[in-house]
């Protein structure tokens, strides 16, 4: 267990954002947040900063969340990246994508505060 | 016999009465119609053969009195024989005798009859196709609307639970800040729901009915847009619409245009997302015709248009490029039909890149009859008194338009004073109520245009306090006969109209 995370949060809505980073205040003290509004953001973040876990929405301005994991995979750096999948609704298809894209969570919305933290947490204990 | 040759050869039952109504002759068709036996019929009182109420013999006995004369009954229906029938009856006068001439109409009667329902069943279905594409344009938008309530719901729940935790601290006035930016994003977030599910409920439910108002063109462009966001946002699509600020003003029914707009919108955005266009772009402009007779609303895209072997046919029912299941082929073809109910039309064109629909409605000139389809050419031939008002304003118009109903003056209403000129150069009012700021000619330019031609009409002034200055000004000069102060209630205007036509 690493003693500080550092957590990549991709979401177009500014509210949504606002909320995970008080959850996270309240009860993952030791992560550190770090926001993107859309995905070249993101990935202009992944590519000069490490991130233990990236957290994406699935509906964003331009690129989906979905295009954007899709892209990540194809490149070497990122293969092993892990990822959360923030969507509206859980469907077939989300699960499969997440299967055949090695996404390590989905987090479906409205979610719960204990809910949330307890797939944040599980995701980085897996972290060496 | 001599009638014989006359009435033998007639397409329907006719008898020949002495004085005292008994039969003396009758024609085939009259037999064939009785269905008995001449000699029950020959001879025997023709009011007993064909059971009809005493008072229509007396009738059509009292109109036929002296030679020559003849008595036509109204549509008669009786029974006879347990079927039916629909006559007319003509009896003439031949001094010693009558003749009794039955013009059957049963067939022609039931015919209408049938056609009158299936005419009514058409109507149903139509309502019925128009709420089923409503519901249609509804569920399109559905998967975008429930992500897009995803969010504001999020946040909701999620500082409810932030709000629990910090209630459960020691010292609550530290926790002051937290609580007051949780409640904010709390009603925020509400309020953004509330916003998504209020407008489209609005748009199913409201003004199931035909009835026109008195709308803006930009609140019917506004209303589309919301609801067709999230549409928009999905593919990455950008939307630009300048208001006209009240300056597009029709009377027609704010859901069914939305409906049209929503329509185009949708139209559009899948043309771009067939053409596979990343800066998709739809421009919403609202206008006037060159002629100037029609309000028009475009919306125009840099999608992939439309093939010009399809454009004949964009306008029919059940007409769909996309794949099956996709569309049913019937959003244009629906749009088309609320249009020409508006008496105004949609329009296409491929634009330079894209498409572009146009949407044409009549400018208002003369809208008094709006809630009956009667249009406007006819005006001069109506009876009654004929009130002109002249407001830029929407909602006084509709509330103008209200109050008349109720009495037995005809109202006309007009957006500004230009229109206001044209409308006087083609119909005789009666009665002018103004308003006087008004973007364009106002309202002391309009009447005093008026005056150059006309000096007697009756006008007033509509306006808050501030007008009764200028009406002070203008009474003499404009030979102006009041002022109406705004707000008004409904007695003051009824008055108002009731005293101005009593003096003249």
């Amino acid at each position: 267990m690493k003693s500080s995370y550092k957590v990549l949060l991709i979401d177009d809505d500014i509210k949504v954002c606002d909320l995970i980073a008080a959850f996270i205040k309240l009860g993952a003290k030791s992560v550190d947040l770090v926001i993107a509004h859309d995905t070249s953001q993101g990935l202009f973040k992944l590519e000069n900063e490490d991130f233990d876990l990236v957290i994406v929405d699935k509906n964003l301005p331009g690129k989906s969340g979905l295009e954007f994991i899709t892209l990540l995979r194809r490149s070497f750096k990122f293969t092993k990246q892990p990822l959360i999948l923030l969507s509206g609704s859980l469907n077939n298809s989300d699960v499969l994508f997440s299967v055949e894209n090695k996404v390590n969570d989905i987090i479906v919305k409205p979610f719960k505060y204990a809910q949330f933290l307890e797939k944040l947490k599980k995701a980085l204990s897996k972290i060496q | 016999m001599e009638h014989s040759t006359y009435y033998d050869h007639d397409y329907s039952p006719v008898f020949v009465l002495d004085k005292e109504f008994n039969v003396t002759y009758f024609n085939g068709l009259a037999g064939t119609f009785l269905k008995l036996s001449p000699r029950k019929i020959n001879g025997k009182d023709i009011k007993e053969l064909i059971p009809l109420p005493e008072s229509l013999w007396h009738d059509l006995k009292s109109q036929a009195l002296s030679l020559g004369s003849v008595g036509v009954s109204s549509e008669t229906d009786f029974l006879y024989l347990g079927d039916s029938f629909s006559f007319v009856f003509r009896l003439q006068n031949n001094g010693d005798e009558f003749l009794l001439f039955c013009n059957d109409l049963s067939v022609e009667k039931k015919l209408h009859i049938k056609y009158q329902k299936q005419v009514e069943l058409l109507k149903e279905s139509h309502n019925q196709l128009l709420q089923a594409d409503k519901v249609r344009a509804i569920g399109e938008l559905t998967a975008g609307i429930s992500h897009e309530i995803n969010n504001p719901l999020t946040v909701a729940s999620g500082n409810t639970e932030i709000l629990g935790f910090s209630l459960e601290e020691e010292d609550l006035n530290a926790q002051r800040e937290l609580i007051t930016s949780c409640v904010d994003n709390l009603d925020e977030s509400l309020g953004r729901i509330n916003e998504i599910i209020s407008g489209m409920k609005g748009f199913l439910h409201q003004g199931q009915g035909d009835k026109k108002e008195y709308i803006n063109l930009d609140d019917v462009i506004k209303a589309a847009v919301k609801l067709t966001s999230s549409t928009l946002k999905e593919y990455n699509i950008d939307l630009k619409f300048n208001a006209s600020n009240g300056q597009s003003v029709v009377l027609g029914n704010q859901t069914k245009l939305e409906q049209i707009v929503i329509n185009l919108i949708q139209n559009s955005a899948d043309g771009i997302k067939q053409k596979g266009q990343s800066d998709g772009l739809i421009e919403i402009f609202l206008g006037k015709s060159s002629s100037g007779h029609y309000q028009t609303l475009s919306v125009v895209d840099n999608g992939a248009g439309i093939e010009s072997k399809d454009i004949p046919k964009i306008f029919d029912s059940f007409f769909t490029t996309k794949e099956m299941g996709d569309g049913t082929g019937l959003g244009l073809s629906i749009c088309k039909k609320i249009a020409e109910d508006h008496q105004g039309d949609l329009e296409f064109e491929n634009s330079n890149n894209g498409a572009r629909f146009t949407l044409k409605l009549p400018v208002i000139e003369v809208s008094s009859y709006a809630s009956n389809d009667e249009f406007f050419s006819k005006i001069n031939d109506v009876d009654g008194r004929k009130v002109l008002v002249v407001d830029n304003d929407a909602t006084i118009l509709n509330l103008c338009q209200k109050i008349f109903e109720s009495t037995k003056y005809i109202f006309i209403g007009s957006t500004g004073g230009a229109e206001a000129l044209d409308v006087l150069q083609k119909y005789e009012v009666d009665l002018i109520i103004t308003d006087l700021n008004m973007p364009g000619i106002d309202g002391r330019t309009f009447v005093r245009k008026l005056r150059e031609s006309n000096g007697s009409v009756p006008v007033f002034y509509l306006s808050s306090e501030n007008g009764l200055k200028t009406y002070d000004a203008d009474k003499v000069d404009l030979n102006l006969s009041g002022i109406l102060l705004k707000p008004f209630k409904t007695e003051q205007l009824v008055n108002l109209l009731n005293k101005a036509f009593s003096n003249s």
